[in-house]
Formats: C-alpha cells, structure tokens, sequence
C-alpha cells in the first residue's frame, strides 16, 4: 500500500457504525466467456464512524459496486461486510448518479422527497411533511414543492434526490458519483452546498467519485483505488481544512496530493 | 392556445361544409340516382326523426340502439383493460414467463376475434354478452401486451433500487415503483383499446344481431332506407370522435406529470 496508513483504532464521536470490508470479491459472468470478469478482488477496507470518504478511481473499477454492496444491493461473489455496531441495523442512504431516473415523476417534489419515509412506513402525513419541508429548506428548494422532476433542471434534480436521502436521516450516506452527471458551474455550487450540509451531519459518508479534485476537496479522508481489480493504491487522511476552494486548489497540498493520485492512477495506464 | 382551437375549428367546418354543399349538389343536380345518394340534408332530417320514430313498424329507435353500442363498448373496453393491466402485471412480475404470454398474445392477436362470435353466440346468446366479450378480449390483447412491455421496462430502471435501499420490499418495489413508472405504457395500450373496441363494436353487430348501431346500419341498407344508412355511418364517425376527445382528456391529466 502506498501512501499514509490510516489509524483505525480512534474513532470520531458519531451514532453512525463504522463499516469493515474483509476480502471483499465481485465477479460478474461475461456472455460467451468461460472466465468471468473480477471487479474487485478481496478488497480490504474500514471506514470509521463519522468519517467523510472520497473514494477515486477510474471509470469502471468497481467503485459504484462497492457502494452498492453496502447497501445490499448487489451481492458479494466472496468476502463479508460488517458494521460495528451491527445492531440496530444502521439505516443507509443511498444518493444514485442518474438522478433523473432515481426519482419518481409522477411525485412531486415534495412527495418525491417523502418517499424514503413513505417507504419505511411513516404513516403520519404530517411527519413526513414536515421532514420533507425542512430538508427541501435545506437543499435550497423552498418555492419548488408542488413541481415535478421533469421541470426541474439536473443541479435541481439532484437537490430533490439529496433531500430525499436526508429526510430518512441515514446512519450511513453513500454517494454515487452525485455530480458526475452535471456541467461543471452546477457541480462546484452543489460541492459547496454538499460540504455546508455534510459538516452540520456528522454521519459516515462514502462518497465515490472519479473527480480527484473533488476527492481531495470534499473528503477528510480520500481512498484511490486502481483499475479492475479493485484494489487500494493509496489512501489517507486531510488535516481540518478551513480554507476556502479557491485557497484550497491553489495551495501547496492540493497539489502534492493531486500529482501523486495522479501519477499513480497514471502509472496504471488509465486516466481518472 | 384558444385562439388556434377556433382557427382549426373554423377550417375543419369549412371543409365539412364544402364536402356536404358538393355533396348535395351532386345530389340534387341528379348526377347520381337521388334515391341511393340522397342529399346530406335529407339525410340529416331522416336521421333525426328515425332517433325516436324509426322506419320500421315496431321497435326502439337510433337513440336507443347507439345506447346499446356505447354500453358494449364501454363495457367491454373496460373489462379488457382491467384484465389486461392485472393478466400482464401478474404474468411479468410473478411468474416472469412474461415472454412467452407475448408469444402467445402476438400469435392471437392478427386472428380476427370477429370469428368467434357465431360459437360464442351459441355458447352466451344473442344478446349484449357475445359483443362485450369480443371487444373486451381485443382490448385485453392490446392492454396486457403494453403492460407486460411497461412492467418489464419498469423493473430494470434505476426506481426499484432506490426502493430496496430504503429498506422496502419487494412487494413494495412493484407498489411504489414498478406501477408508477408502466403507466404511460398501460395508457397507451388502452388507447389502441379504444380504437380497436369502436371497429368491434360496429363489426360484431353486423353479424347474428337483433340491434345495435351496426344492426342498424345493416337493416336500414336491406329496407331500403339509404338516408337512416348513412346518417347512422356519421354517427359512428361523431362517436369515434367524441371517444377519442374523452380518451385524449383522460390521458392528458393521467400523463400530466411524466410528460413535457
């Protein structure tokens, strides 16, 4: 493993579990082919409560199937999965890249945003209304209760997919490229917008991305993982960082971190 | 938005208008036999004193027998989409034979369902069961093959999941989800039903029939009473219209949220 090796043994004040992943292996058959195709090859990884994880890599390492074994589902071809505690069992919010798919269009926004509870069964309407008007306050979507997905444009979208996760108030956030889909002026407001509502959560958050500046920019702590197999390249911790975004890509440590995830991702032949 | 309405409006009249001045001058100009083309004039005044007061001796009227051919329609229209919609959720999210119920379906479907009401007349009767039954089968063809394809669409996109991740089940996969996201499929399967169960209702009253808007047009063509023929034949045409507003209507405030 290159790179700093992260200490496990203190864990940050969180109700969230922490999550280990021992030997974690996903294969997927391949039509016409004997052999099947290994995403990730006995992956080792721990996450402890309340950290804020970047995970980077390549298109197509695995990434998003790991998020997805998580949250159960995908199965695991080998390997175990386990949170510390296991009991209760920690409710998991899971905010998918395609947002325009992930959300329901015949809802409302507001109806889209009570979804995880309706779900659940929160059978009271006013709690979930309530819920979901303080977390569409907090995503900046007062005004936009009573429209429908469709029109609403993709920044706008995702906002009504992050409400959603955080009215079901998970234990566990994991995010799946969330901005990967939109233009780069969207992207960058909600990389502000995501870091003023993760920093007031201390929950565990896993947050994928094949961004590096974003990896570095958002996470306390960023994992790089290699192309297929999956597996750790580096990984480590961000001291507190205070520092606006400007600051923060013009310093000196950004640009270390940034070259070398670079040079290692590069080393491997695969652009991030 | 109004505006247009009128101006469409106003065209459709005039080229109504233009079809049934020539029409009627060709009438009666005498340029073709008077008696089997009359005049869209005589036509009209035939055909509303036959609404109440029909040619023949004894019996109901226009009015009556288009009540007859609505309620077969309707009918039947609804007991196939019903069907249909419950027949393909059932085949596509249970049993997951879904592929060969579209066979199967595909292979029924060019089979005309008209040549089935002489046994099915001899099973049921004569009467309003025979005609519902084949309308609300071609409806139900139509209705469970889009719902099968809207289901099956529905359980490969990205909505399960995020049902699944919010703990529920799979009951509440095709509940919350996989339902919601087949409706404009289902919608448009019940459409094509509209249109199917118009031609039906009309073609199965021309057969073993003792009323009806088809019986009708088919009795008045053997009596002799061409005005009463052709004013009937409109009515099918003004009711094909007027289901086909009330459908596009339905439709327009189902579809509302998905729709740009």
């Amino acid at each position: 493993m290159v790179g700093d090796l992260v200490d496990m043994t203190t864990p940050k004040t969180s109700s969230s579990p922490a999550i280990h992943l021992k030997g974690v292996t996903k294969t997927y058959a391949r039509r016409g082919q004997d052999e099947d195709l290994k995403i990730i090859d006995s992956l080792d990884l721990s996450f402890r409560p309340g950290e804020l994880v970047t995970i980077v890599g390549p298109s197509g390492c695995g990434k998003s199937t790991i998020l997805k074994m998580i949250d159960g589902l995908t199965p695991l071809t080998g390997g175990s999965i386990t949170f510390e505690p296991s009991s209760p069992k920690p409710r998991i919010g899971f905010v998918f890249q395609d947002y325009s798919n992930a959300l329901a269009p015949w809802k409302t926004v507001q109806k889209n945003v009570e979804f995880g509870l309706e779900i659940e069964g929160v059978a009271s309407r006013t709690e979930r209304a309530e819920a979901a008007a303080r977390y569409i306050e907090m995503v900046g979507l007062e005004g936009f209760e009573k429209a429908y997905p469709r029109e609403l444009s993709g920044g706008m979208q995702q906002r009504v997919q992050l409400a959603r996760v955080l009215a079901f108030e998970p234990d566990v956030l994991l995010m799946d490229e969330p901005f990967g889909s939109l233009d780069a002026q969207i992207r960058r407001v909600m990389q502000e917008e995501i870091r003023r509502i993760l920093e007031s959560l201390d929950r565990t958050v896993l947050f994928v991305t094949h961004d590096i500046e974003e990896s570095l920019y958002l996470g306390d702590r960023t994992v790089v993982l290699d192309h297929r197999p999956a597996r750790v390249l580096t990984d480590f911790e961000q001291g507190e960082r205070t520092s606006s975004y400007e600051e923060f890509v013009a310093s000196n440590e950004f640009r270390t971190r940034y070259n070398q995830v670079w040079s290692l991702l590069q080393r491997r032949g695969d652009h991030a | 938005m109004t505006k247009s309405v009128w101006i469409r409006g106003l065209k459709t009249a005039i080229v109504l208008a233009a079809i049934f001045g020539v029409w009627e001058y060709v009438s009666r100009a005498e340029m073709v036999n008077q008696f089997l083309f009359p005049p869209p004039t005589q036509v009209f005044t035939d055909t509303v004193a036959a609404f109440t007061d029909p040619p023949y001796r004894s019996g109901d009227g226009l009015l009556f027998q288009i009540g007859k051919s609505v309620y077969r329609a309707v009918a039947g229209w609804l007991i196939g989409v019903v069907v249909g919609v419950v027949f393909g959720v059932v085949v596509e999210w249970w049993n997951k034979p879904g592929s060969v119920a579209i066979s199967l379906l595909e292979f029924l479907r060019p089979i005309p369902v008209i040549l089935f009401l002489p046994v099915l007349v001899l099973v049921v009767g004569i009467g309003d069961l025979s005609r519902i039954i084949v309308i609300a089968w071609a409806s139900f063809i139509f209705v469970a093959i889009n719902t099968i394809f809207g289901v099956r669409t529905a359980k490969q996109s990205l909505l399960p999941d995020v049902v699944r991740s919010f703990g529920g089940t799979e009951t509440l996969v095709l509940r919350r989800a996989v339902l919601g996201l087949a409706v404009p499929q289902i919608v448009a399967g019940a459409r094509q039903a509209v249109g199917v169960a118009l031609v039906l209702m009309v073609a199965s009253e021309l057969i073993l029939s003792t009323d009806g808007l088809g019986w009708f047009i088919l009795f008045m063509r053997r009596s002799l009473f061409p005005a009463e023929m052709y004013g009937a034949i409109l009515m099918v045409g003004i009711l094909g219209l007027i289901f086909g507003t009330l459908f596009q209507r339905l439709q327009k405030r189902i579809l509302a949220p998905y729709l740009d």
